[in-house]
């Protein structure tokens, strides 16, 4: 029996690993997402300058040999900016996301399972959640706590987890109806051991693709909000950067460096996930053309 | 002959490497006559269908054979005079109606309209006339015609896929899979509905179905397909009491009286794959008869009289 | 006409629903987060207690909660929501009605915009194939990476500073007087211009997926097929049976959708300095400005939940299965 199972499993690995490789838009899109963690991670080693340092006579140079993307109205260079800015910026993406479809997908998962009030009730909180516009909400939320980093995470994931937990309840719902939950639970088995066993594996596909979906609203969360004064003062981050540049008006002068090349991170970054995640949803969902026999 | 189709071949294209859902199927239909195609699902009688209509999916390639249709060629044609010519005014598809055949946003009668409208040189009003003839044809209260697909049940919705087939006044029809996903009392309406038709109209027919009991009721020759391939055709009295392919056999005997209850053929083990027939004859996995040579080389198509087609190594010997 | 009200008294009754939490919400969260006023002067262990008595009266705090909330939805009703700090001694409600047009018109017109331009580039997507389906898709998948307000920033970048093409913020161009309602209305546009060219392109992305999908989707359905053996052209494949289908999703998720709109509008209000409650929510927080912030997103998310529920209605009528249930 467990070696059928493992056969399954390591036959399904395989055509994954097959489907992926001729995805070309996924390919690229781990390729960027590799690269930045690279960036990220290796942050100190690769920033010319220390990003908090500054020095008023280096203050708005464009793009130059010493400072290839330029600097800022207090001289502090924009590139390491940027790379160390890749840190906070992707730590807060990836941590939302993780935490937000975590909570998604449990409630999904107990919506869909339970079914009767308690479905409607989640689905109700659910529903609400996902009409009220997030960055008003965001903005509340944020304006009535300390501004910190965490918070930051925190609050995203409260706001975004309305999205999986919609997708993965419908899931589990056409699940709950095949044959073999509805035998496992007929021979008397403990629902935690259906939800595990036949649900999950199902499940965790989507959860996956939506964590790496959620990465990218995260980052674009984060920089709106510092955007708007919002964020974490103490730290850099790609947004803060931006709101730096609005706020001293980098606009007015025409500093055009202090714009671009901050939202080309974001968006380089962001194409990256997005990317993956169209590919894996590509490879785990039905194909759209049915071969008719 | 009024359909005339040689060594067709309709293979599809997929990630892992071709589907040979036909390969090399031959078959005449003469005027007036109905010819059923029978097999388990996913044997490639649906492609047969779609082959002659050209309607196959863009991953869906004909890569040999021919279809002549009148003396035409059918696979020659460009799509502007099949579409003139052939599509709807000489060959026309009814398929399974109580699946999602009908658009859901679209009355009935707007969708019966339009394959009238199409074709025929017909003002609007004469053409909604027409529509109200052909529901009462097919037994549907003519007055239904503004009601929308999802509020009529899975017979009606057969019906008004029928009328719609018949609406150009076809020479040929096909129907796939006509009566499955119906009840037994809706299926027996409907066999009796498309006997009426052919008679009245003077139709050709031809008919896929994996019900055998169809077949027996509505057809005059029958074609048995298996694995992409025909394995074994001719007149329908002859292919009951005497079928001569192993895998004929199987399904006639699994139908203790063909008008008695109805179920689904099982015939030990699973169908082939088609990505990778067996070598040699496609049935012999599954063949109580099985020889060394059936696992060795394809049988050959031998005319056992005339009109009387078998491919089968021991079909005359056993 | 077998028209079934049925449909439209639930979709009634859930933004009714809605709003009630919403009320409710709007009620807690200020009582509720550590950092809001309320807490912070119950909480805060300097102020003396006399002062603290006095900040309470002044918050009607010192009443019962039950009371508070009555009080609460009194206000609500008649739309009194209090003093703003940034506009004193201008009430909420007048500051509000002074903002809200402005965002409503642009609003209206980028979901009009961005979904007619968006439909019809994922149906051309969907019906081409290969290629140019490649590369609309590639584009699009990027495009949602793109913050709204750094796209402003970049236009303004290139049009307002560098080529002086358009104005550099505003809604109109300040002191200004106008020989007729017509030289208003062009300079509106002209200041509108780069906003909504933002905007629809930031909400246009996941129009043009949606459709592209949703299109292949329908594609491959039954009836498809059945319309292609009757005769029906190519194009006519497409602009008659699997647009109408197809669109159904399209119309749910713009309401879904909006709040997306909103958020994207919030931004774009802010870097283009528009006046909108985008503008309002932004000012409000910078300045710490309570009455404002909280009225604010009660009165966005009101009128989301209203076009929501408008939706819905159009939706019932476009899709007939909806309707004869």
């Amino acid at each position: 029996m467990l070696f059928r199972k493992k056969g399954a499993a390591a036959r399904r690995f395989e055509r994954f690993i097959l489907e992926f490789k001729a995805n070309k838009k996924g390919i690229a899109g781990l390729i960027i997402i590799v690269s930045i963690a690279i960036v990220a991670i290796l942050a100190p080693y690769m920033a010319p300058y220390d990003p908090k340092k500054f020095d008023i006579k280096d203050a708005w140079l464009p793009p130059c040999s010493k400072h290839p993307f330029g600097t800022n109205d207090v001289g502090q260079d924009i590139f390491s900016r940027i790379i160390y800015g890749s840190r906070i910026s992707l730590m807060v993406g990836v941590l939302s996301a993780i935490s937000s479809t975590i909570i998604g997908t449990f409630i999904g998962i107990t919506a869909g399972y339970m079914g009767g009030i308690v479905d409607s009730v989640l689905s109700s909180i659910t529903d609400i959640i996902l009409i009220i516009p997030s960055l008003p909400l965001l903005i509340i939320l944020v304006a009535y706590t300390k501004p910190s980093v965490w918070n930051i995470i925190l609050v995203i994931a409260l706001v975004g987890w309305t999205g999986t937990a919609r997708v993965i309840r419908s899931q589990v719902l056409s699940l709950k109806e095949r044959e073999f939950v509805e035998a496992s639970r007929a021979l008397g088995a403990d629902p935690l051991y259906n939800i595990f066993n036949h649900i999950f594996p199902h499940v965790f596909p989507i959860a996956l693709i939506y964590i790496i979906m959620s990465v990218v609203g995260g980052i674009l969360s984060e920089a709106g909000l510092s955007f708007l004064g919002l964020g974490d003062p103490t730290v850099v981050s790609w947004g803060i950067i931006l709101y730096y540049a609005q706020a001293r008006g980098a606009l007015v002068r025409g500093a055009w460096w202090w714009i671009v090349f901050p939202g080309l991170a974001i968006m380089i970054t962001g194409t990256g996930f997005v990317l993956l995640g169209n590919a894996l949803d590509e490879i785990f969902n039905p194909r759209l053309k049915a071969v008719r026999m | 002959m009024l359909l005339d189709v040689k060594d067709l071949k309709v293979y599809y294209s997929t990630l892992r490497g071709y589907v040979k859902a036909v390969d090399g199927i031959s078959f005449g239909i003469d005027k007036g006559k109905s010819f059923g195609l029978v097999g388990e699902s996913g044997c490639g009688k649906t492609t047969v269908a779609l082959a002659i209509t050209r309607l196959l999916p863009p991953n869906g390639r004909i890569v040999g054979g021919e279809i002549q249709y009148n003396g035409m060629n059918l696979l020659s044609m460009k799509e502007d005079a099949l579409k003139k010519e052939i599509r709807w005014k000489k060959i026309s598809i009814v398929f399974q109606g109580s699946l999602n055949a009908l658009n859901p946003v679209f009355t009935v009668g707007d969708q019966i309209l339009e394959a009238i409208l199409l074709h025929e040189n017909l003002e609007k009003e004469e053409a909604k006339e027409r529509v109200r003839e052909l529901l009462s044809l097919v037994g549907i209260s003519p007055e239904r015609i503004n009601y929308y697909p999802h509020e009529l049940s899975g017979g009606q919705r057969q019906r008004i896929m029928i009328a719609m087939a018949l609406a150009c006044n076809p020479e040929f029809t096909i129907f796939d899979e006509p009566t499955t996903a119906l009840d037994v009392i809706t299926q027996a309406q409907i066999l009796e509905l498309i006997k009426d038709l052919r008679k009245k109209l003077n139709l050709t027919s031809m008919l896929i179905t994996h019900d055998l009991a169809v077949v027996a009721e509505l057809c005059s020759d029958v074609g048995v397909m298996y694995a992409g391939k025909l394995v074994e055709s001719g007149k329908i009295e002859y292919i009951y009491e005497d079928p001569l392919h192993p895998y004929t056999e199987f399904l006639i005997r699994t139908f203790p009286s063909i008008k008695g209850e109805k179920e689904f053929v099982e015939v030990p083990g699973s169908p082939p794959n088609l990505l990778n027939p067996p070598k040699g004859c496609r049935f012999h996995p599954r063949c109580p008869y099985a020889r060394e040579i059936c696992r060795e080389k394809e049988p050959e198509i031998i005319e056992v009289e005339k009109g009387r087609f078998v491919s089968c190594h021991i079909a005359l010997r056993r | 006409m077998r028209i079934s009200g049925k449909y439209f008294v639930r979709r009634a009754f859930r933004a009714f629903l809605i709003l009630i939490v919403l009320i409710i919400l709007n009620f807690v969260l200020p009582r509720a987060m550590p950092g809001s006023p309320i807490t912070r002067f119950t909480g805060d262990p300097r102020l003396t207690p006399s002062f603290r008595q006095k900040m309470l009266e002044i918050y009607g705090l010192n009443k019962p909660l039950w009371e508070q909330f009555k009080d609460y939805l009194f206000n609500l009703i008649h739309l009194e929501f209090g003093i703003s700090y940034t506009f004193y001694p201008e009430p909420v409600s007048s500051v509000i009605k002074r903002n809200l047009p402005w965002s409503l018109f642009l609003l209206f017109l980028t979901i009009a915009i961005s979904t007619s331009i968006g439909v019809l580039i994922g149906m051309y997507a969907a019906w081409k194939g290969g290629g140019k389906d490649l590369a609309i898709t590639t584009a699009a998948l990027a495009s949602r990476s793109l913050p709204a307000f750094w796209v402003g920033m970049i236009l303004i970048l290139v049009f307002s500073y560098h080529f002086d093409l358009f104005p550099l913020s505003g809604a109109i161009t300040p002191g200004k007087i106008y020989l007729s309602p017509f030289e208003k209305i062009k300079d509106i546009i002209w200041h509108y211009f780069l906003p909504l060219v933002t905007l629809v392109v930031f909400y246009m992305t996941s129009t043009i997926l949606l459709m592209r999908s949703s299109m292949l989707e329908t594609l491959g359905e039954p009836y498809i097929l059945t319309a292609k053996a009757k005769g029906v052209s190519g194009w006519k494949i497409i602009a008659k049976h699997a647009f109408r289908n197809a669109i159904l999703p399209i119309v749910t998720n713009t309401g879904i959708n909006l709040g997306f709109a909103v958020s994207g509008a919030v931004l774009t209000e802010t870097v283009f300095g528009l006046p909108g409650m985008g503008t309002l929510l932004y000012q409000a927080v910078m300045n710490r400005d309570y009455p404002l912030l909280q009225a604010g997103f009660f009165i966005t998310s009101l009128c989301v939940v209203i076009a929501l529920f408008i939706i819905d209605v159009i939706y019932g009528f476009i899709d007939p299965r909806i309707r004869y249930e």
